[in-house]
């Protein structure tokens, strides 16, 4: 009890005085898992109170690991073999679990990805955000609703009451994520760890959170640790940013050095890779390239769901080799339109044409003939969870071959799993593996591998790019460019994120509340938008830039 | 799956005692020291001797070869609802999540009338009907545990109904025979096998219930619930009677339901991993 009590009777006031202590400070922390492995190694840093601190790097680089070190929340099986982490004049691996109890959610808190999974679902929001205030500061019923209805308030809800009363199903991942903020600093708390926060979110949502977040630090005296693959991200909010890569340590400095004066390769390509790359934009235009005849058309298509019409009069056309950037934010009708295209939803108006043939409203054997043909494929958003967990690789490339040509034979068929892992970059050992086995960006190829194996003429990707890091996003952005020019696969690619788009699309159509809005040659309509949606898609991308000035010169990484 | 389970202490233990018990079920007849309808009128409710080990019932025959050849009948109709059940049960709960509103809605009501149906009540109506005999009381004990499989595979399948592999699959053209066959069972197979276990062991007390009402089992030949019916009827001479019976029950039982609770919690483990 006795380190309880030296947390809990902290007198704020006389600490803010004196800013030096920092208020966190790790000390060579080193995370293990079960079987020995490391996998942090000598992390440090010692964060001051009112700090900023961003930790970037690709997914496994330890960078959650961490922080979920410090919340003393790791995953089972792995823990910290060596090293300190001491909050304020606490020693944290010493806490025994009642202490942890009136620390963790009081005094630490944090906020993930995934937000809907932190929400009970059959309560309403409100509800929890003021069992939670109940909880954590002892207060009456009442106290804790109005609370909670300020802090709605507060994290951005303009009807605050409105909101209290519903359920997470009916907030979307932005909402579901202000709330989760006013879940996280309801206690007050002086450190907020925001673990990719932002990441699920598009960029507009993503502005307005990483906004919302640097809002609250400031009223709040909040000290910050943010996590992200994405160094831009980092850079709007944080001071000071670690590069992390393989458990370790790259560089860490004032967010200013980092971004101007990178002394890793490594910094250097994550800076980078966030330029937009122009790949497609460079490319000579083919001189006939307006007189191919599309592969896929799609022509006055009105769909929706029931009577909810959700796109309106949509007119696409994809030829041969040609990629069509699809932009839109959450809910503009990107899903919905290729889902029609793939029959999944009836069309209620309109013709969609693949190869000069209408493919809507086919149904029963015909609309199956043309599935197992395999000439338009489907690469869903998130590759783990369009993978069946319990076959392998190759199973999972080989069931459309089988469903194709189910006499072709099993050597035929391996063959064609080979080539296909092959095209996509892919050692062709890895056909054995179980998805979970795998890393995110080679599950994004096994996807796709997946798709080319039937060696289909047109290619949907809904989001094939935006849960992979920097690095990998570009390697699956280049394979797809690659398709096409080589093999002449026409692809649609819908995706939020302007600079994937940029980089690879001939022409991009950009989505707004189920229209098409405005439609062009990539580069001429990212550099000239017309229409004020794609300007304001345009300025909420997120760019490297140096939030504020280095004035905390406090924060130390030795 | 099997070393998660040997984690669990219990399920250890479990195992041991279902070895036994298959054991006796398989040879139990063949290892009986006496001949279970053997009658010997010099030795009528003896106690544990030398010679019986567990004594003799009224008529003189030896309750340990009895018990040993009853273990095979016992357990032989355990699982043979259980099969029925699984049968009829797993095949319709499947269908009922992929087949389309009309068979789902017919399979959820003849589901839920035969969950009305008393265990016993219609065992006993139905050897009534069909005959005395114990095929026919199990199959109506497999037709009455139907719904539990039912719910249990269909609920299994509705969690991974909509997941995007199973869209993927429609996509390349799979048939609905295709996708459950590639894509369901295996998500379906750690919970019926969770369910089968527990409901062996819950068909193992309804034999043991019927047998023990002398439902289903022609008089001479044993069977743990019958066993534990004379015993009863004798227990004022042997006070010690129905323990070896009771015991073997509640043992095979207990064990059915801890291997059952086991795997289900090593399930849990393995996905949350």
């Amino acid at each position: 009890m006795t380190t309880l009590d030296n947390v809990v009777s902290l007198d704020r006031r006389a600490r803010r005085a004196e800013p030096a202590d920092p208020i966190l400070s790790v000390n060579g922390l080193r995370i293990i898992a079960a079987d020995g492995r490391e996998l942090v190694r000598d992390m440090h840093f010692n964060l001051p109170r009112g700090g900023t601190l961003g930790i970037v790097g690709e997914s496994g680089s330890g960078k959650s690991l961490t922080c979920r070190a410090i919340l003393d929340v790791l995953p089972p099986g792995l823990s910290v073999a060596s090293g300190s982490i001491r909050y304020r004049d606490v020693d944290l691996s010493r806490l025994d679990a009642t202490s942890w109890r009136a620390l963790r959610g009081v005094e630490l808190s944090a906020v993930f990805q995934d937000p809907g999974s932190y929400l009970n679902p059959s309560i309403p929001v409100g509800r929890q955000l003021a069992e939670a205030i109940r909880a954590n500061l002892k207060m009456q019923r009442k106290a804790a609703r109005d609370r909670a209805l300020d802090l709605l308030g507060r994290v951005g809800f303009a009807d605050a009451t409105a909101v209290y009363h519903q359920y997470p199903y009916e907030l979307s991942g932005g909402m579901a994520q202000r709330v989760l903020i006013a879940l996280a600093i309801c206690a007050g708390p002086s450190l907020l760890i925001a673990d990719e926060a932002t990441t699920a979110l598009d960029v507009t949502v993503q502005a307005e959170i990483l906004a919302l977040i640097d809002t609250l630090r400031r009223e709040e005296g909040l000290t910050l640790i943010l996590v992200s693959h994405d160094l831009a991200v980092v850079s709007q909010v944080c001071d000071h940013v670690i590069v992390m890569r393989s458990g370790e340590i790259v560089e860490a400095g004032s967010t200013r050095e980092i971004l101007h004066h990178p002394k890793s390769a490594y910094t250097r390509s994550l800076i980078d890779d966030h330029a937009v790359h122009p790949i497609a934009v460079n490319r000579p235009q083919s001189a006939d390239a307006p007189q191919r005849v599309p592969i896929l058309s799609v022509r006055g298509l009105h769909a929706g769901y029931g009577i909810r019409t959700v796109v309106q009069d949509i007119d696409l056309q994809v030829a041969p080799g040609e990629i069509l950037g699809l932009i839109g934010e959450t809910g503009s009708g990107k899903t919905t339109l290729l889902r029609t295209v793939l029959g999944l939803i009836p069309a209620a108006t309109g013709a969609i044409e693949l190869d000069g043939q209408r493919i809507d409203g086919l149904t029963g054997k015909p609309l199956r003939d043309l599935r197992r043909s395999g000439a338009l494929q489907y690469v869903f958003q998130d590759p783990l969870r369009s993978l069946d967990p319990d076959l392998t690789i190759g199973a999972s490339i080989a069931e459309g071959l089988y469903l194709r040509e189910g006499r072709l034979g099993v050597s035929a068929i391996d063959a064609s799993v080979t080539a296909a892992l092959r095209a996509v970059g892919l050692e062709p050992e890895l056909s054995t593996r179980l998805p979970r086995l795998l890393s995110g960006g080679q599950r994004q190829r096994a996807v796709i591998a997946r798709a080319l194996a039937l060696e289909p003429k047109v290619l949907l990707l809904d989001e094939p790019v935006s849960a992979l890091d920097a690095v990998n996003r570009l390697h699956v952005l280049k394979l797809l460019r690659r398709l096409a020019d080589e093999r002449g696969i026409a692809q649609i690619f819908i995706s939020h994120d302007l600079g994937s788009v940029a980089g690879i699309a001939d022409r991009v159509a950009v989505l707004y509340r189920g229209q098409v809005v405005e439609t062009g040659p990539a580069g001429a309509l990212l550099a000239n938008p017309s229409h004020p949606y794609t300007r304001k898609l345009l300025d909420s991308a997120p760019r490297l830039a140096v939030a504020a000035p280095a004035t905390r010169s406090l924060f130390t990484v030795y | 799956m099997i070393r998660n389970l040997l984690r669990y202490p219990s399920a250890r233990a479990a195992i041991v005692i279902l070895a036994v018990v298959a054991m006796l079920a398989a040879f139990g007849p063949s290892l009986a020291p006496h001949d279970p309808l053997a009658q010997d009128s010099s030795a009528l409710l003896q106690g544990p001797s030398a010679a019986y080990w567990l004594g003799t019932d009224a008529l003189g025959r030896d309750v340990f070869s009895r018990l040993l050849a009853g273990s095979t009948v016992s357990v032989l109709a355990s699982l043979l609802s259980v099969s029925i059940g699984m049968l009829l049960g797993v095949v319709p709960g499947l269908l009922s999540v992929f087949l389309g509103k009309r068979f789902e809605w017919v399979s959820l009501r003849l589901i839920d009338a035969l969950m009305m149906l008393p265990f016993l009540v219609f065992a006993i109506a139905m050897t009534a009907m069909l005959g005395n005999g114990l095929t026919q009381a199990m199959f109506a004990v497999g037709i009455l545990i139907t719904p539990a499989f039912f719910r249990v595979s269909r609920a299994a399948a509705l969690s991974v109904a909509n997941a995007e592999y199973i869209e993927a699959a429609r996509l390349m053209g799979a048939s609905t025979a295709s996708t459950i066959r590639h894509h369901v069972v295996s998500k379906v197979l750690p919970a019926v096998a969770v369910s089968a276990a527990s409901m062996t062991g819950a068909c193992l007390s309804i034999v043991a219930s019927l047998t023990f009402l002398g439902i289903g089992v022609v008089p001479p030949d044993p069977t743990w619930g019958g066993l534990l019916a004379t015993d009863l009827s004798a227990l004022y001479d042997r006070p010690f009677g129905p323990i070896a019976p009771a015991l073997l029950i509640v043992a095979t039982v207990w064990a059915l339901n801890a291997l059952a609770d086991a795997m289900r919690d090593a399930g849990t483990q393995e996905q949350r991993a």
